[in-house]
């Protein structure tokens, strides 16, 4: 994800990449971030982007820490929900509001969440666009939301393009 | 307070050229109490601006760090970073939005 010179990677499979920042939704509790790395709950600011984690006790095992972020981007807000199996608690889930929200979850089960679950996700948080993540097949996802399947190489936006929209699902191909 | 009065009517009859000894010692002691506080102020202004940042460095990292040079650096880049951030905010707000790119 970019926004002027400012890069966040999230959830890289390997350090090819850079950004400026990275976000781990899932790491190993001995994990130890690097300076620009952040995979625990907590607060972290950098360059006016606000981020907030919050541990999923449910998921978090004692070799596994797995956290939710929301990242606070100017007028945007960005939701990673990472490898969840189930839909978030109830102290998580409240905390994940605001307006020109944007969701990332995984949609077609196997070890993560249920496309029935995540749909469930996004009818609670409302936000105006899901983009899935770690997903087979999408049909079973858009079924329940009542959309058809969009693909796009890359989602290029801007926040006033949020205007009257509602869990409107952009699926991302990836190469 | 009489004592300082009576150094400076001293100074005020003493000879041209002494006069000019005491004023460059008076200066240069001035100017060392002006570094002094302006060098306190950047350490005090680095300590904090350093706690915003992600993932901070353990205190003693921190302390280890405060070299003059060192020091110097890191205010001089924060400030400077300050100034490129009020600049890049106002520029902003008389260009156009920002625009994201999301890419898988």
């Amino acid at each position: 994800m970019q926004s002027g010179d400012l890069s966040l990677l999230i959830d890289p499979p390997n350090n090819r990449l850079k950004g400026d920042v990275v976000l781990r939704t899932s790491v190993s509790s001995d994990f130890v971030p690097s300076r620009d790395e952040i995979g625990f709950p907590g607060e972290y600011e950098f360059k006016k982007i606000e981020i907030t984690g919050w541990q999923i006790l449910s998921e978090t095992t004692e070799k596994l820490v797995k956290t939710v972020y929301l990242v606070k981007w100017d007028e945007m807000n960005f939701v990673f929900l990472g490898k969840i199996t189930k839909v978030p608690p109830i102290e998580v889930m409240e905390n994940l509001d605001g307006s020109r929200m944007m969701v990332f979850l995984p949609i077609s089960g196997g070890e993560l969440i249920s496309a029935k679950e995540a749909a469930e996700v996004v009818k609670q948080l409302e936000p105006d666009v899901v983009v899935p993540s770690f997903y087979q097949d999408p049909k079973d996802f858009l079924k329940l939301l009542g959309q058809e399947p969009k693909f796009q190489e890359k989602l290029v936006f801007k926040s006033k393009d949020f205007e009257n929209k509602k869990n409107e699902v952009v699926l991302l191909k990836v190469s | 307070m009489s004592m300082f009065r009576e150094i400076l009517e001293k100074l005020q009859s003493a000879p041209e050229h002494q006069r000019r000894i005491w004023l460059v010692v008076f200066s240069l002691a001035a100017m060392v109490v002006v570094v002094f506080l302006w060098f306190g102020y950047f350490n005090a202004l680095v300590v904090s601006s350093s706690k915003t940042a992600i993932n901070p460095a353990p205190e003693q990292e921190l302390k280890k760090d405060f070299s003059f040079l060192g020091t110097m650096k890191t205010g001089a880049a924060t400030v400077y970073e300050f100034f490129k951030e009020k600049a890049a905010d106002w520029f902003g707000f008389l260009s156009a939005p920002k625009e994201y790119i999301i890419k898988p």
